[in-house]
C-alpha cells in the first residue's frame, strides 16, 4: 500500500510539471477558429425548439443568445418575467444563475493565481488550519471504516470538485454525508461563512482528495479564500476585478432594489397536488405554477445575503453572462480591455486532473461521464466520437439557466428560463445546432 | 488503490450488459402496427431516461391486442417488466374496495344512503370550517354525510397536503402522518380503524355534496366494511372482490414467495448541476425504511382502501374485464348489473357540472365527472347525464401507473410504471391510439 502510494505521488508529480509546462509556456496560440459563418436557417431551429416548449405552457418564457467575435449571431427573447405579466423577458431579465456563479468565483480565484497570491497546488489548511487533517467516509458511507485523507486538499480539487467535499441530499450529495450536511445546514444562510467552514471541517469527506468528481460546496470554500487572501468580502473583489470594469451591472449576491421589477419569478410543473391554473388574457394553456425554490417564496429571493455564496448566491442577466463569457473565450480580453493574461485564460479549458479517469465522473454524470472532463470552474464537454476534442466548455445553474463556450469556434451562448427544479437542460441541444448551423472559412 | 488499476470500466461492462439485455427482448418480438404505435408513444420516456420501464396491456373484444414493455421494472435485480410483476397500484385500489362496497349493497347489509355516523358514532359531531381555512368561522354539519358522499370524495373530507390536498387542514392531515403514503409502509398513526379514530378530530373543509374533494373517503369507507363485515379491510375484499374475480396476485403486503416478481420504486433524481445530453433522470424512491425497494412488503403499514394496494397488470385486467363485461365473469353474474352500471352514471352533485374536479386536479380536468371508483371523461359539449356521451372511464395510482375503459369500442388498458409521483400521464394518447 505504501509504495503503491508514493508510486502515485511520483506520478502526479510528473503529470503535474508537464501540465505546468504546456500551460505556463511563453505564447498561448488562439484557441479557437476565428472567421466563421452561421447558417441563419440552422440556428433558427433554436426557437423552434423553445417556442415549442414555451407553447406547451411548460417553460414561462426564455432567454438566448449567442455571440462571436464581439457580435451578436443569434438572439431570441420570449415571454414575460411572470405569467400574466407585462414585462417582457430580454437581455437585462435578472435570473437566479444559482452554480453559474462556479465559474465566475473560479475566475477569480485564477486571476489570484496569475497575481501569485494563490497556487493551483496550494493546501487549504495553508488559509484554514481546521482543514489540515480530514477524515473520508467513502461514498459517503458512514457504515464503512473511516479514512484518513492521504492528500491535502488543494485549490486545484477545489476548482475542479475534488475535494471530497459534498452537497446536502437536495443538491444530489452523497451518502449519509449529506445528510449531515443538511442536519447541520452546512453552506446555510443562517451563519456566516466562517461558522459554516467550521462545520465543514468537522464532518467527513465522501472521497480521497484528488480521487473522483463530487459535486460539492467546494467553490463556497473558494469564495472563503479569495476573501481570506483579499480581505475583502466576495461580491466586492468580484465587482472590483470583474463586474463594474466590464459593465456587469446586474449581476452580484443580490438583487438591486430598483431593479427588481426585472427579476423573473420561478415556476415548477403542475402536479396533482399543485395543478395550474388558466391565466386570464393569456393564449397558452400553461401547465407550470409558481413556486419558490428550496421553500423560499419569490420575495425572499434576491434579499442581501448573510454571506456572499460563490457556489449558488448569484444572479445575473443573458447580457451580463454574456461579457463574461467572452471575456473567457476572448483569452482574458473583452473590448479592448485584459481582465486575464492568456494563458490563465487557458486554463478555464483544461482539464486540470488530467490522470482521472472515466470511473471519476461516473457517480456524477452517469453515462454522460464518458465525454466529461473538468477544467478550470469549467465542466468540458468532449465530442463524443472519442477523439478528446472539446465539443464545448460549459456550466449551469439550478433553476435553468445555462451558458457554454463553443470548442471550436469559441462563440458563447446562453439559455435561461426559471423552472425549478431543473428540468430542460436543453443547452447540450442548443449547441448541437451551433455545431450544425456553422461555416468555417 | 489507483484508479489506473481498474480495467476495463466496471461502468462499460454494465451498460454493454444492459444494453444488450434490452436488444435481445427487442428481437424477440415482432410488433404489430397497434403495438408499434404504442412503442412509438411510450418508448421515449425509457430511453431519454425519465423511467427505468414500463408495462402496457390493452385489451379489444376481451383479447388481449397489446402486451409491451421495455426497460426494466427493477434495475437493480434486472427485473423485466411484465404482466405478472407486482407494482405498487396506489389510488387504483379505489374501485376495487368500491366495488366490494357494491357487493355488500347487493347482499343487502350496506346503503349507499346511509350515514356513515351508523357505522362510526363519532361522524354525528363533525364539524366544517369552510375551504378548510382555519381563519374561517367553524360551521355545523348541514346534514349527515353518508356512504355515496365518501364514495365520490363529496363528504367534505381531503387528503394530506403531501398527496392532493390544497387546504390548511390538508397540512394538519399532513403533520399527524393521517393516511399518508409513506405511512403504507411504517404507519406513525397504526391501524385503519387509528387512523380514522385520529380524522374525526378534524374538522371537513366543506359541507356534504358542496364539492368534490379528493379525499380520505374511500378509506373511510373502506372501515366502514370492516365494521359490517366484522372482518379485517384485506380480508373484505379478498372475499368480495379478489377471489370472484380469480385475482390471485392483489395484495395488501406482498407474499415472501411472490417478491422475486416485485418491482422497484423510482423517483425523480434532480441534477442541480448541467449534464449534457440524455441522463437518468429516476432513482431509487428514498422514503422507504431501509432495505425496502417498494411497498408491499413492510408489516409496519395498515390497511389502506385508498391506496394500499399492490397488483399485476393481468390481475388488474381482470377487474376491468369484469367492468366492461355486464359486470360478469365468464357466464356468471358477479354483480347485479343494475348496480354495477352505476359506474357508467356521473355521481357528482348537480351542482358541479362537468367542473367538478377542477378544483382538486386543475383545468385539465375539467369536461368530467365521478361515478364510483371512476372517473368520466366527456366527450367535447357532452351531457354528463348522458351515459352515451361519456367518452371513456379511467383512474390512476400515484405511482404513474393508470388504466381506462373504452366501452363503445370494447376496449381497456392497463398501464404501469413506478414513478413517485406521477409525472408522465398519456392516458388520453393511450385512449385514442386504440380507436
Amino acid at each position: 500500500m505504501d509504495s503503491r502510494n508514493v508510486n502515485v505521488a511520483q506520478y502526479w508529480m510528473v503529470i503535474r510539471s508537464l501540465l505546468m509546462a504546456v500551460l505556463f509556456s511563453a505564447s498561448v496560440p488562439s484557441l479557437f477558429a476565428e472567421t466563421v459563418e452561421y447558417d441563419q436557417a440552422k440556428l433558427a431551429e433554436i426557437k423552434v425548439l423553445l417556442d415549442g416548449l414555451y407553447e406547451k405552457g411548460q417553460i414561462p418564457n426564455y432567454a438566448v443568445e449567442i455571440r462571436k467575435n464581439g457580435k451578436s449571431v443569434y438572439a431570441a427573447y420570449r415571454g414575460d418575467t411572470e405569467l400574466g405579466g407585462s414585462v417582457p423577458v430580454g437581455a437585462d431579465t435578472i435570473f437566479w444563475v444559482a452554480s453559474m456563479g462556479k465559474p465566475i468565483v473560479s475566475s477569480a480565484v485564477l486571476r489570484l493565481i496569475q497575481d501569485e497570491v494563490l497556487s493551483l497546488d496550494d493546501p487549504l489548511s495553508k488559509f484554514f488550519p481546521q482543514f489540515e487533517s480530514m477524515v473520508v467516509a467513502p461514498m459517503g458511507d458512514l457504515d464503512v471504516p473511516f479514512e484518513i485523507a492521504r492528500a491535502p486538499i488543494t485549490i486545484r480539487n477545489l476548482l475542479t470538485h475534488t475535494s471530497g467535499f459534498t452537497y446536502n441530499p437536495l443538491v444530489l450529495g452523497l451518502g449519509d454525508v449529506a445528510y449531515q450536511y443538511a442536519e447541520l445546514e452546512v453552506m446555510s444562510q443562517k451563519v456566516s461563512l466562517e461558522e459554516n467552514l467550521e462545520m465543514l471541517a468537522q464532518i467527513p469527506l465522501v472521497a480521497q482528495p484528488g480521487a473522483s468528481f463530487n459535486y460539492s460546496v467546494s467553490v463556497d470554500v473558494l469564495g472563503a479564500v479569495i476573501e481570506k487572501v483579499t480581505g475583502q468580502r466576495l461580491g466586492d473583489y468580484l465587482d472590483e476585478i470583474f463586474f463594474k470594469p466590464m459593465g456587469m451591472t446586474d449581476t452580484a449576491f443580490r438583487v438591486r432594489p430598483e431593479a427588481r421589477n426585472r427579476f423573473a419569478r420561478f415556476y415548477e410543473p403542475e402536479s396533482l397536488r399543485n395543478p395550474a391554473a388558466p391565466i386570464p388574457g393569456s393564449e397558452i394553456e400553461w401547465h407550470i405554477v409558481e413556486t419558490a425554490p428550496f421553500g423560499l417564496p419569490y420575495d425572499g429571493w434576491g434579499q442581501a445575503p448573510t454571506f456572499d455564496s460563490g457556489g449558488g448566491g448569484m444572479y445575473s442577466t443573458a447580457q451580463d453572462f454574456l461579457k463574461y463569457a467572452e471575456m473567457v473565450a476572448n483569452g482574458g480580453v473583452l473590448n479592448g480591455v485584459r481582465y486575464l493574461s492568456a494563458e490563465t485564460a487557458a486554463i478555464h479549458f483544461q482539464d486540470l486532473m488530467p490522470e482521472l479517469g472515466l470511473e471519476a465522473f461516473e457517480v456524477a454524470f452517469g453515462e454522460a461521464a464518458q465525454y466529461m472532463k473538468f477544467g478550470g470552474g469549467f465542466g468540458i464537454k468532449l465530442e463524443e466520437d472519442g477523439s478528446d476534442r472539446a465539443d464545448y466548455y460549459f456550466w449551469g445553474g439550478a433553476a435553468n439557466t445555462f451558458f457554454w463556450i463553443d470548442g471550436q469556434d469559441g462563440s458563447v451562448g446562453v439559455f435561461f428560463t426559471h423552472i425549478w427544479p431543473p428540468r430542460y437542460n436543453l443547452s447540450d441541444q442548443i449547441e448541437a445546432l451551433v455545431d450544425e448551423a456553422r461555416m468555417i472559412k | 488503490m489507483s484508479k489506473r488499476d481498474t480495467s476495463p470500466p466496471a461502468f462499460f461492462a454494465l451498460l454493454l450488459s444492459l444494453m444488450m439485455l434490452v436488444a435481445t427482448a427487442d428481437e424477440v418480438a415482432v410488433l404489430s402496427p397497434l403495438t408499434q404505435e404504442y412503442a412509438n408513444l411510450l418508448n421515449p420516456m425509457v430511453d431519454e431516461q425519465l423511467i427505468p420501464g414500463y408495462y402496457l396491456s390493452v385489451y379489444k373484444n376481451g383479447q388481449q391486442v397489446v402486451d409491451l414493455s421495455r426497460g426494466f421494472a427493477d434495475e437493480e435485480a434486472s427485473l423485466l417488466p411484465s404482466q405478472d410483476v407486482l407494482y405498487f397500484i396506489a389510488s387504483m385500489t379505489k374501485p376495487i374496495v368500491s366495488l366490494a362496497t357494491l357487493k355488500l349493497v347487493e347482499q343487502g347489509q350496506l346503503n349507499l344512503t346511509d350515514p356513515v355516523k351508523q357505522f362510526i358514532p363519532e361522524f354525528s359531531n363533525l364539524l366544517v370550517v369552510p375551504e378548510g381555512d382555519l381563519d374561517n368561522p367553524t360551521e355545523a354539519l348541514d346534514r349527515d354525510l353518508t356512504i355515496h358522499d365518501l364514495l365520490t370524495h363529496t363528504s367534505g373530507l381531503t387528503y394530506s397536503q403531501d398527496i392532493t390536498g390544497r387546504e390548511e387542514i390538508a397540512k394538519v392531515y399532513a403533520d399527524l402522518g393521517l393516511f399518508a403514503i409513506d405511512g403504507l409502509a411504517e404507519s406513525k398513526l397504526g391501524s385503519l380503524e387509528n387512523h380514522v379514530e385520529q380524522l374525526v378530530q378534524l374538522p371537513l373543509v366543506f359541507q356534504p355534496g358542496e364539492a368534490f374533494v379528493y379525499s380520505v373517503g374511500i378509506d373511510v369507507v373502506a372501515r366502514v366494511l370492516e365494521i359490517v363485515t366484522g372482518k379485517p379491510l384485506d380480508l373484505v375484499i379478498t372475499e368480495l372482490v379478489l377471489e370472484p374475480l380469480a385475482m390471485t396476485d392483489t395484495h395488501f403486503t406482498v407474499p415472501e414467495v411472490k417478491r422475486d416478481r416485485l418491482a422497484a420504486m423510482y423517483s425523480p433524481r434532480v441534477a442541480t448541476y448541467p449534464i449534457p445530453g440524455v441522463y437518468r433522470r429516476y432513482q431509487p424512491y428514498q422514503n422507504l425504511p431501509k432495505g425496502h425497494k417498494n411497498f408491499g412488503v413492510s408489516d409496519a403499514g395498515y390497511l389502506s382502501g385508498g391506496a394500499g394496494l399492490m397488483s399485476t397488470a393481468r390481475d388488474y385486467a381482470k377487474l376491468l374485464a369484469v367492468i366492461s363485461n355486464g359486470f360478469r365473469v365468464g357466464q356468471r353474474q358477479f354483480l347485479d348489473a343494475q348496480i354495477g352500471n352505476q359506474l357508467f352514471q356521473n355521481q357528482l352533485p348537480a351542482g358541479l357540472e362537468d367542473e367538478g374536479l377542477v378544483y382538486n386536479f386543475g383545468p385539465s380536468a375539467n369536461n368530467a365527472g365521478f361515478s364510483y371508483g371512476l372517473g368520466i371523461r366527456l366527450l367535447e359539449g357532452g351531457n354528463l347525464t348522458r351515459t352515451d356521451d361519456h367518452d371513456y372511464y379511467f383512474w390512476a395510482g400515484a405511482a404513474n401507473t393508470g388504466f381506462w375503459i373504452d366501452l363503445k369500442n370494447d376496449v381497456y388498458g392497463i398501464f404501469m410504471t413506478q414513478h413517485l409521483p406521477t409525472q408522465y400521464d398519456r392516458t388520453a394518447e393511450m385512449v385514442e391510439i386504440a380507436r
